[in-house]
């Protein structure tokens, strides 16, 4: 006797599958990791857009309608109208987002426990390693909870998420046929859920403000200052338009 | 739709609304900060051409030459005023007329007059040289200026992307203000100083309160605690709304 185990062709593609699985539960994890960054930092970082940079635009585009509407009292013809209603419209719209929920978020800067411990969750609690409905609806539950732990930077809800998860039954590991077909079925939804990450990636990737988020963080890696370098050229154009409005006031005075 | 559907998509409806806004805003930050880079752009393109044109070796021998002829110190200036009669006589001048343009004294014109009736072809290969060698100052002359007017094109290329760009105000102050590349305005070149100065540059600042405390032109903005020596100054002569 040599000591070699022989396996079955069924068992040796098990055993392939298995290592294929492991390998993509490692990589979802890091792919939902990436993208729960991504999120979270998009929605920070919108905070500090809109407290920093809209409130100014805010302000310019008020100044800007004031502007207008006195030009539309003087003038009085459909067109000047218009213009005013069009610029107070915007200034209203600017105020809304520079001062609504979304301007509220605060900063996100994750230590490295906390995306550990994020990874763990994701390796163990991920609703694609679901065996059963009932599982898949469970895991489900726990990862939005998850998500919302991570967002809020919270390390004590991501443990007791871990703590819920962790006696439950994975899935028959009987060597068998049902566990290849559960393995293969595992695979295909990881597979599937991969391909929406990256799907999901791309979007957020290609929106305006993950644009304007990479463009002030490479001229920050730069070693420049984007956000006061723009705020001062908005505060210098609310300047502007102000001194604008007082002139024509006191024109209008005159008249 | 009924008035309860109604009321249910008040507040998606305005969710909505502020994504957009929101998107609005992010999309308005990025164009800014896409053409304040592109405005740097063009700033750098301008000072390569405003560097060019003034370490230009030909324009620099032009300005040495111009010195040295209006230097009385110099020892060369007499025999170059010489040439100068030499060249404008060759040219059909009439000679009284070109020593006196010249300021010539009677003692040169005298040497003058003796070298182009004695040493006919000396003063005419005299007189080649210097017709030569204005020729090449000419020449030096354009590429200089043709440098200067590109760089201003440049420079006012940034303006209008990003007019608040407090070094491209204050380099094209000192274009109109000396006439580089464009006609002297020195109330456009005010209004530019005192749009670099309210950005805090620091050139601008010092330019602005050394007219102030002159007494030039122009008055202190609003604030004029930003220049100790602008405070000084009445604030008579406001100028106008700067050319947007």
């Amino acid at each position: 006797m040599n000591g070699t185990i022989h396996l079955s062709p069924q068992q040796d593609e098990l055993a392939r599958k298995r290592e294929e699985l492991t390998l993509l539960e490692t990589v979802l994890a890091d792919r939902e990791l990436f993208l729960a960054n991504l999120r979270a930092e998009l929605v920070a970082f919108e905070g500090r857009y809109l407290r920093q940079i809209g409130v100014l635009y805010a302000e310019l585009d008020d100044w800007t309608a004031k502007l207008a509407e006195m030009d539309a009292a003087m003038d009085g013809t459909a067109q000047a109208q218009s213009a005013a209603s069009v610029a107070r419209a915007q200034a209203d719209d600017s105020y809304a987002a520079s001062h609504g929920e979304a301007a509220a978020a605060q900063d996100f800067s994750p230590q490295p426990e906390l995306k550990k411990l994020f990874r763990e969750v994701c390796n163990q609690v991920h609703p694609d390693r679901a065996a059963t409905e009932e599982d898949r609806a469970l895991r489900e539950k726990l990862m939005a909870e998850a998500n919302a732990a991570y967002k809020r930077q919270d390390p004590n809800a991501l443990r007791k998420v871990l703590e819920e998860y962790k006696f439950r039954p994975d899935a028959a590991r009987d060597g068998g046929a049902a566990e290849l077909q559960h393995v293969r079925r595992q695979i295909e939804r990881i597979t599937r859920r991969l391909g929406a990450i990256e799907a999901e990636i791309a979007e957020i990737s290609s929106s305006e403000i993950a644009k304007l988020m990479a463009k002030i963080q490479s001229e920050t890696a730069k070693g420049c200052a984007p956000m006061d370098e723009m705020a001062r050229g908005i505060r210098l154009r609310i300047e502007q338009a102000r001194e604008e409005f007082e002139e024509h006031a006191a024109a209008t005075r005159m008249r | 739709m009924s008035q309860a559907n109604a009321i249910e998509l008040i507040p998606a409806q305005g969710a909505a609304l502020s994504v957009s806004a929101v998107r609005r805003l992010a999309a308005r930050g990025r164009m800014d900060l896409l053409c304040s880079e592109e405005a740097n752009e063009w700033l750098r393109k301008g000072m390569e051409l405003h560097a060019a044109a003034f370490d230009d070796p030909g324009w620099m021998a032009v300005v040495d030459a111009q010195a040295h002829s209006r230097s009385q110190a110099d020892r060369h200036a007499q025999f170059r005023t010489i040439l100068e009669y030499l060249r404008l006589v060759a040219e059909g001048a009439d000679p009284d007329d070109a020593g006196h343009s010249l300021n010539m004294t009677g003692e040169d014109c005298e040497m003058a007059r003796t070298l182009r009736s004695f040493w006919p072809d000396t003063a005419a290969s005299l007189v080649r040289a210097v017709q030569k060698e204005r020729e090449r100052e000419r020449a030096d002359l354009l590429r200089h200026e043709e440098r200067l007017r590109r760089a201003f094109h440049c420079f006012q290329a940034g303006y209008r992307l990003d007019p608040y760009n407090r070094e491209i105000n204050y380099i094209l102050a000192e274009y109109y203000s000396v006439g580089l590349g464009v006609a002297r305005d020195e109330d456009v070149a005010l209004l530019h100083l005192r749009r670099s100065a309210a950005s805090g540059h620091s050139g601008a600042l010092r330019a602005l309160g050394y007219r102030y405390s002159a007494s030039l032109r122009g008055a202190p903005p609003p604030d004029a605690t930003w220049f100790p020596q602008s405070a000084a100054a009445p604030r008579a002569h406001r100028s106008t709304r700067a050319a947007s």
